[in-house]
C-alpha cells in the first residue's frame, strides 16, 4: 500500500484499501461460517445436557420403559443395544475383513475388481431407510426370522459392511509391499504373508475402522424402526429370536409422546446414548494414536 | 506332499475370501430384488384385483378394490396417477397414490438443507484450506466432522424441541406448525455441513500451489486468489460434494419424521407440515402392517423411487470426482 502511495497514484491507493478492505471482511465470513459449525454443535451439547440432566440416575438404566416419566427407564433398549450390535459385529466384521483381504491381495486388477469398488462406494451411498426395506422384505418375511434380535442385526451389518470394508481396505493396503516381498523372500505362501505379516500390522487401522463403523450402527435409528418398531417392550430379549428395542428407538417414542416431561427423559436418553458413542469415538482414536506406525 | 497340501489350503482360502469379496454384489442384487419384487407387486394390484377368486381370499386385495374400483383392471392408471397425481393417502378409506406430495416435501427439505449447507460449508472450507494454520485446521477439522457423527435422532429431537419452538417465538409466529420443511431443512442443513466442508478442503487444497503465486504475483489479494483461482479449479470436486451432500439429504430419516411431519402436502411453503418419502416410511413402520398389504407395497415402491433418486445422485458425483482426479495427475 505503502509501495503505492510513495509512487503517487492515490486512486489505485484507494482502490487497494478498498480491496483489502474486502478481504479483511470475506475472512471474517469465512471464521465466522467455521465457528457456526461449532457453535451450533456447543448449542445443541448444552440443550439437551440442561433438559436431561434432572433425569439421569440409576433409574434411568435399570428401570423398564414406563407410561409415567418418573419411573421410565431404558433398561430394555440399553440390553436390546448391546444384544443387536454385539450380534452384528460378530456377524459382519470377519466378513468385511476377509472381502477387504481379497480386495487389496487377490483380486486381480481389472474390471471385476473395479466394479466390485464402484459397488461398496454405492453401497455406502444408500440411504439407510433402504436397508430398514431390505431386511423387512429379506429377513423378516421372506426368511421368516420375524422382528427379531436377528433380523436386526444382520440388516445393520449390511448397512455397516461397505463402510468396515472400506476402512479395512484402507488399512491393509497402508501396509508397505516391502514387508511383504520380504516374507515371500523367506518363501512363505501368498496366505502365510498375509496371515502372519499383513493382518498385523494392519489390524489397528482395521480396529479403528470397525469401532467406528460399530458406533455408527449404534447410533443408527431408521432401518431398525422397521424391524422393531414395537412401542412397548417391557422385558429383556431371551434369544436372538425375541423382540427387542434399542437406545435411539426408544428416544424417538419417548419425544414423540405428547406430555413434556418426555422430552426430558428422551434428552437423558439421548446424553446416555452419546456417552457411549463418545467412549466408542475415544476408543478408536486412543488405538490410531497408540499404534499409528509410520513407514 | 505338504507343498501340494499346502497349496490346496491355499486355494480354498482364497476362494473363501472371494465369496465375501463378492458378498457386497450380493447385497446390492438383493436390495435392488426386493424393491424391484415389491414395486412390481404394488402396480400389480389393479390386475390382481380383476381375479375375484384372489379377492375374495385377500382382505387387502378387497379394500384396495373398494376403495379403488376406477382402478381394477387399469394398471396403467396406477401408475399415471403415481407419478403424476398430488393427493398420496394410502393410509386412508379414500385411497390415493399421487407421490408428488412426497417427492416435493423431498425435495423441499433438502434443498433449505442445501441453502444452509453450501454456502456455510464453502466458506468453512475456504477459511480451513486457504486461511487458517495448520494447527488450527487439524484441530478444527475432527470438531467439525463430529457433527457428521452425531446420531440423526439427535438433531431430530433438536429441530423439534428447540430449533422451532425458537422460530415460533422470535420469528414467524403462529403462522409456522409444530412440525415444518424449514426446522427440518435447517438442522439437516448443518448435519450434512461437515459432508460439504470436509470434501470440498480436500479439493481446494489439491489445488497446486503454483496457480496461487501465479495470482499473488499479478498483485491479487488472499481473498482473491481464494474465490478467482482456487473456487474455479476446484469447482468440479466441490459440486460433486454438493451432490453426495444432497443425496444425504434427501434419504435422511429420523430428522424430517420427527421434525418435518407426517402429512404428505402438495406445498412448497417451508413453514406449513410436510411429510419425505423416509418420514412416509417410518409412518408406515409404526402401525402394524401386515405382509402383502396395500399399505405393505406401497413402502417399496415409493422405496424403490428414493433408491433410484439417490443412486442417480450418488453415481453422478463419483463420475464428476473421477473426471477431476485426473486432471492434476
Amino acid at each position: 500500500m505503502s509501495v503505492v502511495a510513495a509512487v503517487g497514484d492515490d486512486a489505485l491507493a484507494a482502490r487497494l484499501r478498498r480491496r483489502q478492505h474486502v478481504a479483511r471482511l470475506f475472512v471474517a465470513s469465512c471464521q465466522a461460517a467455521t465457528l457456526f459449525g461449532l457453535l451450533f454443535l456447543a448449542v445443541l451439547l448444552v440443550d439437551v445436557v440442561r433438559a436431561g440432566a434432572p433425569y439421569v440416575r440409576p433409574e434411568l438404566v435399570t428401570n423398564f420403559p414406563s407410561r409415567f416419566p418418573d419411573r421410565a427407564g431404558y433398561l430394555s433398549a440399553l440390553v436390546g443395544t448391546v444384544y443387536v450390535a454385539g450380534l452384528m459385529a460378530v456377524l459382519t466384521f470377519p466378513v468385511a475383513i476377509a472381502a477387504a483381504v481379497y480386495l487389496v491381495e487377490y483380486a486381480p486388477r481389472g474390471r471385476l475388481s473395479t466394479l466390485l469398488q464402484i459397488n461398496i462406494a454405492n453401497l455406502a451411498g444408500v440411504p439407510s431407510i433402504i436397508y430398514g426395506l431390505l431386511g423387512l422384505g429379506l429377513f423378516v418375511e421372506f426368511l421368516r426370522m420375524g422382528k427379531s434380535v436377528m433380523a436386526g442385526a444382520l440388516t445393520l451389518g449390511l448397512l455397516v459392511l461397505p463402510m468396515a470394508m472400506i476402512a479395512s481396505r484402507e488399512a491393509i493396503a497402508s501396509v508397505p509391499y516391502s514387508m511383504r516381498e520380504a516374507a515371500y523372500a523367506l518363501g512363505a505362501t501368498r496366505w502365510q504373508v498375509i496371515r502372519h505379516h499383513v493382518l498385523p500390522y494392519a489390524m489397528p487401522g482395521i480396529l479403528t475402522g470397525t469401532i467406528l463403523s460399530l458406533s455408527r450402527a449404534v447410533g443408527e435409528t431408521a432401518p431398525l424402526i422397521m424391524l422393531g418398531a414395537l412401542q412397548y417392550v417391557p422385558f429383556l430379549p431371551d434369544s436372538v429370536w425375541d423382540f427387542f428395542t434399542v437406545l435411539p428407538i426408544q428416544i424417538f417414542n419417548y419425544v414423540s409422546l405428547p406430555q413434556p416431561e418426555f422430552r426430558r427423559v428422551a434428552a437423558a436418553g439421548i446424553i446416555l446414548l452419546l456417552a457411549i458413542l463418545l467412549t466408542l469415538n475415544a476408543a478408536a482414536i486412543w488405538l490410531r494414536n497408540r499404534s499409528q506406525v509410520r513407514w | 506332499m505338504t507343498r501340494k497340501k499346502r497349496r490346496v489350503g491355499e486355494r480354498l482360502i482364497e476362494s473363501g475370501l472371494a465369496v465375501c469379496g463378492l458378498w457386497s454384489i450380493l447385497i446390492t442384487l438383493s436390495i435392488v430384488g426386493v424393491l424391484l419384487f415389491e414395486t412390481v407387486a404394488f402396480f400389480r394390484l389393479p390386475i390382481e384385483a380383476t381375479n375375484p377368486e384372489i379377492v375374495s381370499r385377500r382382505a387387502d386385495l378387497q379394500r384396495f378394490a373398494e376403495a379403488r374400483p376406477d382402478l381394477v383392471g387399469r394398471p396403467l392408471a396406477l401408475v399415471r396417477e403415481f407419478f403424476t397425481e398430488t393427493t398420496w393417502s394410502p393410509l386412508f378409506s379414500n385411497k390415493r397414490f399421487g407421490i408428488l406430495p412426497l417427492v416435493a416435501g423431498t425435495v423441499l427439505t433438502s434443498l433449505i438443507a442445501l441453502l444452509v449447507a453450501v454456502p456455510i460449508g464453502l466458506l468453512a472450507a475456504t477459511y480451513l484450506s486457504e486461511f487458517a494454520s495448520a494447527r488450527t485446521r487439524a484441530r478444527v477439522k475432527p470438531v467439525l466432522e463430529i457433527l457428521a457423527g452425531v446420531p440423526t435422532i439427535v438433531y431430530g429431537y433438536f429441530a423439534l424441541t428447540f430449533v422451532t419452538p425458537l422460530l415460533q417465538d422470535y420469528v414467524f409466529g403462529q403462522a409456522m406448525a409444530g412440525q415444518n420443511a424449514l426446522s427440518a431443512g435447517l438442522v439437516m442443513g448443518v448435519m450434512i455441513l461437515p459432508l460439504v466442508a470436509s470434501l470440498s478442503e480436500d479439493v481446494m487444497r489439491a489445488v497446486p500451489v503454483d496457480l496461487r503465486h501465479g495470482a499473488y504475483a499479478l498483485g491479487a489479494t488472499r481473498m482473491e486468489v481464494a474465490v478467482r483461482v482456487v473456487l474455479p479449479a476446484a469447482l468440479s470436486g466441490i459440486a460433486a460434494a454438493c451432490i453426495l451432500a444432497l443425496s444425504r439429504a434427501v434419504g435422511e430419516t429420523m430428522i424430517v419424521a420427527l421434525a418435518a411431519g407426517q402429512t404428505p402436502n402438495w406445498t412448497f411453503n417451508p413453514l406449513e407440515t410436510v411429510s419425505t418419502i423416509t418420514a412416509f416410511i417410518v409412518q408406515v413402520s409404526l402401525g402394524d402392517t401386515p405382509y402383502g398389504s396395500v399399505e405393505y407395497r406401497t413402502l417399496f415402491a415409493v422405496g424403490m423411487v428414493l433408491f433410484l433418486m439417490t443412486l442417480a445422485m450418488n453415481i453422478v458425483s463419483y463420475r464428476i470426482v473421477r473426471r477431476f482426479q485426473e486432471v492434476y495427475l
